[in-house]
């Protein structure tokens, strides 16, 4: 019985060293080392080959998705300067006084109107991707994006 | 007196019984501790049987394949799950403004 007792201890233990030990040998998922990753500024893009992985890209999708993916970059990248410039005015201004000034409202309606700008980039991205896909494809796509991009996945949350 | 006399004379003269008010409670009680005393006692017989058991190599190799099989494919399970929620949040994150300055913000 203690024999028994010791075994099934060491079966444990394995089992609990299987289980960390197949994290540790997944952990450098396979989009690190493959050489169909698209690579910019010499950093890899896992996100995309998830999208690839989840949506069952095909090839020549993924290459359409990837082109789109990287030309859109420049333009979310302005949209990520402009919020964040919009912000420190914002809070800069809002900071001066403790009344809704004239300038404050004005900066207030600058904010909206580039979260409505954002939103509008982020949207058209979205469809021109999803039209590279498979309508069951594009769907699924859709599903997971969309209320990240309307911003209903955080009120969800 | 033959047996029938007997029976008539029972029947005619019954003996008065007064049973207490918590009577059937205490029978049922009585019955489920006789119950769970035998399903411990099964559990424990169980376990020893299987212990015993592991002694031998057989069952032994089983168990520890088992575990290992499990472990590692919880792990599996485990890291596929993340891939996908991390990976959803890095694309999400790499198309939308907001979260991109968020993430340049806590870097």
């Amino acid at each position: 019985m203690k024999r028994g007792l010791i075994i099934l201890f060491v079966a444990v233990l394995l089992g609990v060293g299987m289980f960390f030990g197949s994290q540790l040998m997944l952990k450098p998922c396979a989009c690190a080392n493959t050489t169909q990753v698209p690579v910019e500024n010499g950093s890899l893009l896992p996100e995309l080959e998830w999208l690839r992985h989840s949506l069952h890209l095909t090839d020549p999708q993924f290459a359409k998705v990837q082109a789109l993916h990287l030309a859109y970059q420049p333009r979310c990248a302005e949209l990520c300067m402009r919020i964040q410039h919009s912000d420190q005015a914002l809070q800069a201004a809002a900071s001066r006084n403790r009344t809704v000034t004239e300038d404050v409202v004005k900066l207030l309606r600058e904010r909206s109107s580039l979260t409505q700008d954002c939103q509008q980039a982020m949207l058209l991205h979205v469809y021109e991707t999803a039209a590279c896909m498979t309508p069951e494809q594009a769907e699924t796509y859709l599903k997971v994006v969309l209320p990240h991009v309307l911003g209903a996945a955080h009120a969800s949350h | 007196m033959n047996d029938d006399q007997l029976h008539q004379l029972l029947r005619e003269s019954p003996a008065p019984v007064s049973l207490p008010a918590s009577f059937t409670r205490e029978v049922w009680a009585r019955i489920e501790a006789e119950e769970a005393t035998s399903l411990r006692t099964a559990l424990s017989q169980l376990w020893h049987a299987w212990l015993s058991a592991l002694a031998r190599p057989v069952p032994a190799f089983a168990t520890i394949t088992v575990c290992m099989l499990l472990g590692g494919g919880f792990g599996w399970v485990q890291h596929r799950e993340a891939f996908h929620t991390q990976g959803e949040l890095a694309y999400v994150q790499s198309i939308n403004p907001f979260l991109k300055m968020e993430h340049e913000v806590t870097q």
